[in-house]
């Protein structure tokens, strides 16, 4: 998905009713991605779902707020952000990932069979991460949301933002290599 | 180049953008930059490659259900919300639909002539009277 794609279509702030049939279709594209990142900050499939819904609300809603012609998905990722702050940010750390589970939440019964050693290190690793790191890393790798965006969204300069990055990744390597006792 | 300023340039390309000559020419000679690189390049490969959950049709019926409507009195299970304006616009109508009837009580609106002047100085009933002076 590049730049030109990412325009949010079917999303008109200025028509209600419009924003209305452009709900299906934002929801068609940006949900599984969502759910994601709402997954691997929480750890739990339904809250994720109830994140999800309460993101697609709030952009049913507030719709009117895009501005025309802006791109979408880091104003969707705006209102992500919010809404996992506002509704669980104070009680994340102390709901704590089920690290065990989380590789068995994320896969499909058909990519279980055929799941890779390496894939579920680093899923684990990414979950025992601290949370604005892992944050920070699942953001970052969206091919959508460039630095800039990211800079605007956590209100920094896009210079620290990218040594934010860096050191995240860094502490990704050594957890990984700690618990994988190899290379990446 | 200094591996400082060579590892500052990862960022950037880990996000496509190309590395210049002389960073090329770097880690082909420091072993350190070179490793970091492969590693964290690795890393963030697998990042991109983690699957993406299907929480399946379930929430899409859910999210895409028909709404509420927005001016709703009271809770709502999606706004989640209290509407306070529409709580106090229901109490203003309701206390208008309330209040005709008592302020508007037969003799109240138009008001009452008044009694004749030959009336207000008739001389008050003595107590125990039979209604006769």
């Amino acid at each position: 998905m590049g730049q030109g794609g990412d325009s949010g279509r079917g999303l008109d702030g200025t028509d209600a009713g419009r924003v209305s049939n452009g709900l299906a279709q934002l929801f068609d594209r940006y949900h599984r991605p969502l759910f994601g990142f709402f997954l691997r900050l929480t750890g739990q499939w339904h809250l994720s779902e109830d994140l999800v819904q309460e993101v697609f609300l709030r952009v049913f809603r507030y719709g009117r707020s895009f501005r025309e012609g802006g791109r979408f998905k880091p104003w969707f990722y705006q209102i992500a952000r919010r809404v996992y702050l506002d509704q669980v940010g104070p009680r994340i750390e102390e709901m704590g990932l089920d690290l065990d589970s989380l590789p068995t939440l994320l896969e499909d019964p058909v990519a279980r069979v055929e799941r890779d050693q390496n894939r579920q290190w680093l899923e684990r690793t990414l979950a025992s991460l601290p949370l604005e790191k892992r944050e920070l890393l699942l953001l970052s790798r969206d091919p959508d949301l460039s630095y800039a965006d990211l800079a605007n969204l956590y209100g920094c300069s896009v210079g620290a933002l990218k040594v934010r990055v860096h050191r995240a990744l860094l502490d990704l390597r050594t957890a990984f290599l700690a618990r994988s006792g190899g290379t990446p | 180049m200094t591996c400082t300023e060579i590892l500052a340039l990862l960022p950037d390309h880990l996000k496509g953008t190309a590395l210049p000559e002389t960073a090329k020419r770097h880690l082909a000679s420091c072993s350190t930059c070179h490793q970091e690189f492969e590693d964290l390049e690795r890393l963030w490969e697998g990042l991109g490659n983690l699957p993406q959950p299907d929480p399946g049709s379930a929430l899409r019926s859910r999210v895409l259900a028909p709404r509420p409507r927005r001016w709703k009195f009271g809770w709502s299970p999606q706004r989640r919300s209290f509407c306070w304006w529409a709580a106090w616009a229901w109490a203003c109508s309701s206390a208008n639909l309330i209040q005709p009837p008592l302020i508007f009580q037969p003799g109240w609106f138009p008001p009452a002539p008044r009694e004749p002047l030959v009336w207000s100085t008739a001389l008050p009933l003595r107590s125990g009277s039979r209604g006769w002076p």
